[in-house]
């Protein structure tokens, strides 16, 4: 498949005892913007310093443009990277910052002088060229960062959480920008965070990673809808993950129960007495005072933001979380409560 | 002074008088006609004369000078390359070598001295400016090594990634980020180098040779053989060129403070 | 596939000159103390403790407590002279701390023999000091204070106070002054917050300053020569003596070793105690 840019096959890395990267295997598209998606230690940065070269696997192949770079140095692979803490250099000024790629290369004054102020347009800073590092903000700091590693037109474009150190208002604008530059340049970016609603924004393609490999590939849409595994739905989105058993089955439905009652699913094969692992997001159970197919009380009630926050305790003392938006006064906590879900909205992520 | 007690700055000052008291004499009986020390008689120019056709009181001093300054060098060089491989290398001798290293500074000189009169001695290493040269490098060394290793380890690990990500190679790297910024900390450790090497009057006194004479030896066995008040001229001018020295240095850090506030 | 640590070349220029310049010779001259002198002829390979065991003689030995004593009574000195010196010149402004630090500076530019030279000056029979007494009528005849103790003590304290203060200064002018605030808050008078938490904090500074101290002032012979003269002889003149006049290089290198055995357990003592009181 000529249209992966980059292949990581069977990546293992140790630290010592420390096993980071498990038989990791990735394959990158050309010009899409791929997230790796994952809770701190689980290897993301590990991977794309790999990809970067300022490490080399323990074993397996990092094959780039079809060329095995495995052993070759960062400064011979066409891949740069911005920074978590943006790694400006202070004893240079802005612009010999961003011209640094470039100063190396040997390249034209006169053209790096165009390409420099070109890079300082495209991220709104015209004009700063021989501001001090020292002198910047935040916001203005992580854009250099990011122009700097893109003046030399990499064929992939590595970012390690970037947005971490900025406000929120910052960072939904920096998202927006990220993703309208990517586009425009027609680049490959690797993005790297922890932040899910990130994650599900910009990305073409989400990579969850789960202690060193990678537990599920995908769209947004596919992560967040259709999750394989129970880690995946919980780490995106607030996935309940509840266990139930197969009773019986009959051609296309499954009689499937759950605590006090039942419910009918899809029949993917099951056999009466299997154990199914069920996720349904917070925001699709229904709580109503005496509409519903099972029954629990309310323990805890809250708001977060905007948002009503609930934690049921079902009769089988399993504890499902329920979040709805705008405020609902009517439960209490110590309520009695039925609850059901929306139609299709549970997922069937593990089947033993 | 938080409160407005006026003793400490009494004390500071009758202190710091006392410690000068040695040099105003020194000072004031540069300029006495009188050979002895012991009452003024006229003021003269005399002494400053005499240092002057004093070639080899001269000659001392220059070599000093000239020590100082190769000493300096050598140990720059390799204490701030082996403060760099120090902290990017994790070999197991690392830790003993280092601590060896800085060995120089811990010691009684004495027994510096003499460890190096002895090994000189066994090598029948003719004693002159290399043997010397050794000897003030290795107790120049701890100072640079010291002042590089701690800024080393402030410096962010980041920034020679991304030079190399950028399309450095670790040779552009080390020359375009890393040394530049531990500039500041090479020239503090190089000054200070600098002037422990001048300062010194025991390893020359030791590993001395009649072919290259410092001036702390010249002046010591001056000393022995009675008292010349061409040292007292020697030593005020000294004292003006430091006092110019540091004047400078003064108003040019003054200006520095004065420019990152702006 | 394992790539050689590029870095391997810058640490060894490094390794080599210590290896040989410091390490070598500190280990031959280890080795030289145990063998046997043979006067102007040299010394020979034999082994013996014979070098070591002439320490003892009553002679030697005086010498090694002489000099242990100085080091004690400078070190003490400097601490009383040092401390408040220290201690107060980190409360000056910015531009007081600046100005003394310079002033306290510039004397280093000068080699520390002709620093010491004008102490000859004034200590002399008919230097300045017996002047001044004499004519204010305060002594009736010259002291007698040049190539003496209490002449080396004045030289060694002189020499080593400013490594004093630097040490004291530096962990004084990190106190956080809203420490003593809070202790002044809750109830302590100066004396007491002086007793309780600033002198506390400072300790870190002091044990390295008793360090920077006495260590060496078992070593600097020449101040023990100039303003001792043959009156006091301390283990630094002794070595070179050895060495010299005395050809017995084995004998002066066990000195030398037995110097460096004294110094690492005082080193070593001062760790252990400034690692308890000073806490880091």
């Amino acid at each position: 498949m000529n249209d992966d840019i980059l292949i990581l096959s069977n990546v293992c890395k140790n630290f010592g005892e420390a096993k980071i990267l498990n038989n990791l295997c990735l394959n990158v598209k050309n010009n899409e913007f791929l997230t790796l998606l994952g809770p701190s230690g689980c290897g993301k940065t590990t991977t794309l310093r790999i990809i970067s070269g300022l490490e080399t696997p323990t074993s397996g192949s990092v094959v780039l443009e079809g060329i095995d770079v495995k052993d070759k140095e960062p400064n011979e692979r066409n891949v740069n990277t911005v920074f978590q803490n943006y790694a400006l250099f202070p004893h240079m000024s802005v612009e010999k910052n961003i011209a640094y790629p470039l100063l190396l290369k040997r390249v034209d004054k006169k053209e790096i002088q165009q390409r420099v102020n070109e890079m300082l347009s495209l991220v709104k800073l015209e004009g700063f060229n021989k501001r001090k590092i020292s002198s910047l903000s935040g916001g203005q700091k992580q854009r250099i960062a990011l122009v700097r590693a893109l003046i030399n037109k990499p064929k992939i474009l590595l970012l390690d959480e970037p947005l971490g150190a900025l406000d929120l208002q910052l960072r939904r604008m920096m998202q927006f920008e990220l993703k309208r530059i990517q586009k425009h340049l027609g680049l490959t970016f690797i993005y790297i965070t922890h932040d899910q609603e990130e994650a599900l924004n910009m990305s073409d393609r989400i990579a969850v990673m789960n202690k060193g490999t990678i537990e599920q590939i995908g769209t947004p849409d596919e992560i967040y809808n259709r999750p394989k595994t129970s880690y995946v739905a919980s780490f995106v989105g607030n996935a309940n993950i509840i266990k139930a058993k197969v009773e019986e089955v009959a051609n296309d439905m499954a009689k499937i129960k759950f605590c006090d009652n039942f419910f009918y699913f899809q029949n993917h094969n099951f056999t009466p007495g299997d154990i199914l692992t069920f996720a349904i997001r917070s925001e699709h159970i229904l709580v109503d005072k005496t509409k519903g197919t099972f029954s629990a009380e309310v323990i805890e009630k809250s708001y977060v933001g905007s948002m009503l926050r609930i934690v049921l305790k079902t009769n089988c003392q399993q504890e499902l979380i329920v979040t709805n938006f705008g405020f609902d006064s009517v439960v209490k906590e110590g309520d009695r409560v039925c609850f059901t879900w929306k139609d299709n909205s549970i997922i069937l992520v593990d089947h033993l | 002074m938080r409160k407005k007690y006026k003793f400490p700055y009494f004390y500071l000052a009758f202190i710091s008088i006392l410690m000068y008291l040695p040099f105003l004499v020194v000072v004031v009986f540069s300029f006495n006609e009188s050979k002895l020390p012991t009452i003024f008689t006229n003021f003269s120019f005399k002494w400053y004369k005499e240092l002057f056709y004093n070639k080899r009181l001269l000659e001392s001093l220059l070599n000093s000078f000239l020590l100082g300054i190769f000493s300096t060098l050598a140990s720059a060089v390799i204490g701030t390359i082996g403060a760099v491989g120090l902290a990017k290398t994790h070999y197991k001798l690392n830790k003993p070598v280092s601590y060896i290293a800085t060995l120089p500074m811990m010691i009684p000189e004495i027994i510096l001295a003499m460890v190096f009169l002895a090994f000189f001695s066994l090598l029948s290493l003719p004693f002159g400016f290399v043997t010397l040269l050794i000897a003030h490098t290795a107790f120049c060394v701890p100072y640079i090594l010291i002042m590089v290793s701690s800024t080393i380890n402030t410096l962010d690990k980041e920034l020679e990634e991304a030079a190399r990500d950028l399309g450095a190679s670790r040779r552009r790297a080390f020359i375009d980020i890393i040394l530049p910024l531990l500039f500041p900390s090479i020239l503090s450790g190089s000054i200070l180098a600098f002037a422990m090497s001048l300062d010194d009057v025991v390893i020359s006194v030791f590993v001395n040779s009649p072919y290259f004479v410092t001036l702390p030896v010249r002046v010591y066995t001056q000393l022995k053989t009675g008292v010349t008040p061409e040292i007292n001229a020697l030593c005020t001018i000294m004292l003006i060129i430091c006092l110019i020295g540091i004047t400078i240095y003064y108003i040019l850090s003054n200006k520095k403070e004065k420019h990152k506030h702006d | 596939m394992k790539k050689r640590n590029p870095y391997l070349f810058a640490i060894l220029p490094l390794y080599i000159f210590t290896f040989l310049f410091i390490l070598g010779p500190i280990i031959y001259m280890v080795v030289i103390s145990f063998l046997t002198n043979h006067g102007s002829l040299g010394y020979s390979w034999d082994f013996t403790f014979a070098n070591y065991i002439k320490l003892f003689d009553k002679v030697y030995f005086r010498t090694f407590t002489k000099s242990l004593s100085i080091a004690f009574f400078s070190t003490l000195l400097t601490i009383i002279i040092g401390y408040p010196f220290g201690f107060w010149m980190s409360g000056l402004s910015a531009k007081g701390r600046k100005l003394m630090m310079l002033s306290l500076v510039l004397p280093f530019g000068i080699n520390s023999l002709i620093r010491l030279y004008g102490w000859i000056i004034i200590l002399q029979s008919k230097g300045i000091l017996n002047n001044v007494l004499l004519s204010l009528h305060i002594i009736k005849e010259p002291l007698k204070i040049l190539y003496s103790y209490p002449a080396v003590l004045i030289g060694m304290v002189y020499a080593l106070l400013p490594f004093m203060i630097f040490s004291i200064y530096s962990s004084a002018v990190k106190l956080d002054l809203s420490l003593l605030d809070a202790a002044r808050d809750l109830g302590a008078n100066r004396v007491i917050t002086f007793l309780t938490v600033s002198f506390p904090l400072t300790l870190p500074g002091l044990f390295a300053g008793i360090i920077l101290t006495f260590v060496p002032s078992m070593g600097l012979f020449f101040i023990a020569d100039i303003l001792g003269g043959n009156k006091v002889v301390l283990v630094g003149s002794l070595i070179q003596d050895q060495m010299t006049r005395g050809s017995n290089w084995p004998f002066a290198a066990a000195i030398a070793v037995a110097l460096t055995l004294i110094t690492s357990v005082l080193l070593y003592f001062n760790k252990i105690i400034s690692a308890k009181d000073g806490g880091q």
